[in-house]
């Protein structure tokens, strides 16, 4: 039988969605008799899940991460640089 | 973005495209996207910058179709893709990955789990996404993996694109691509499981809580 390292490493690949036919049997066939490893497979892809959908939107409004007035005051200069040159 | 598109929207009557006054409307905003995606603040403020740029120097492709934001937003995604798969094939030149100590004090010789994963007591991360301490502690724990490790994980998310071309861009066959995500996602889910659900390092289950 694969062994649990090997099932774990395949979880990778199966979250991908790219899990060859051979594999997916295999690992299908393990967990089917491993608690350890249906559980681990359960966590790590809600983790994965999770960070996607912390990815796909900008972090909520807060007070530590904000642009300081010094880089603000840059930005605007450089942004003007380039609008002048582009007149 | 996968958002749907939505139509012009000039805030408070402002006219559109008036590049300083993005710096005041989107910056934080643009910085709060940037900054969970690459390693440091300091890195985060110069895409931002970069993005606003580029928008300027393209502004003739902005057709009003997407909100000015999202817009923005989708530059600065591009900026970000480009700059950690830059970091990513300049850390990759080793064709072979060492091995992972990490990995190996998880398992036995013959491959099993020395101990079985700890159980999560609790709502799911999805769920408790929507708690703040939740996502301190999913940044902290993205924050404590090693550079590459970070920098891959977080390109394969944002790319969207098939395993092939991710592996072409970076310069990097499919084996080592699944082997570098596979210990950043044994790292992620030991530090979150160690840190929000309680399970002690080695697996065992601590106590539960929330």
């Amino acid at each position: 039988m694969m062994t649990c390292r090997r099932v774990t490493e395949l979880t990778t690949v199966e979250i991908a969605g790219e899990l060859k036919f051979g594999h997916k049997l295999a690992v299908g066939f393990h967990r089917g008799l491993c608690a350890k490893c249906r559980r681990f497979r359960r966590q790590i892809a809600a983790v994965d899940s999770a960070v996607a959908r912390h990815l796909r939107r900008a972090a909520p409004a807060s007070a530590d991460v904000r642009l300081s007035d010094e880089t603000r005051v840059a930005m605007k200069r450089a942004l003007e640089l380039v609008a002048e040159d582009s007149e | 973005m996968p958002k749907a598109r939505k139509p012009a929207a000039p805030h408070d009557g402002e006219p559109l495209l008036e590049p300083t006054l993005w710096v005041d409307r989107y910056g934080d905003y643009l910085l709060r996207y940037a900054v969970c995606k690459v390693a440091g603040r300091g890195e985060a403020e110069d895409l931002v910058q970069e993005a606003l740029l580029a928008a300027w120097r393209g502004r003739a492709k902005f057709r009003g179709l997407a909100s000015e934001r999202s817009w923005l937003t989708a530059i600065l995604k591009r900026k970000i893709i480009d700059h950690l798969r830059r970091a990513v094939r300049e850390s990759s030149i080793r064709t072979k990955l060492p091995e992972d100590r990490a990995i190996d004090q998880r398992f036995t010789a013959s491959g099993r789990w020395k101990r079985s994963p700890g159980s999560w007591t609790g709502d799911e991360p999805t769920t408790v996404l929507e708690r703040k301490e939740f996502r301190d502690a999913l940044e902290s724990c993205t924050a404590k993996l090693p550079g590459r490790l970070r920098d891959a994980f977080i390109l394969w998310h944002l790319q969207e694109e098939p395993t092939d071309s991710v592996c072409r861009s970076l310069k990097m066959t499919p084996g080592n691509l699944w082997t570098t995500l596979h210990r950043a996602r044994m790292r992620l889910w030991a530090c979150l499981g160690h840190t929000w659900y309680e399970v002690e390092t080695d697996g065992s289950a601590k106590k539960g809580r929330r």
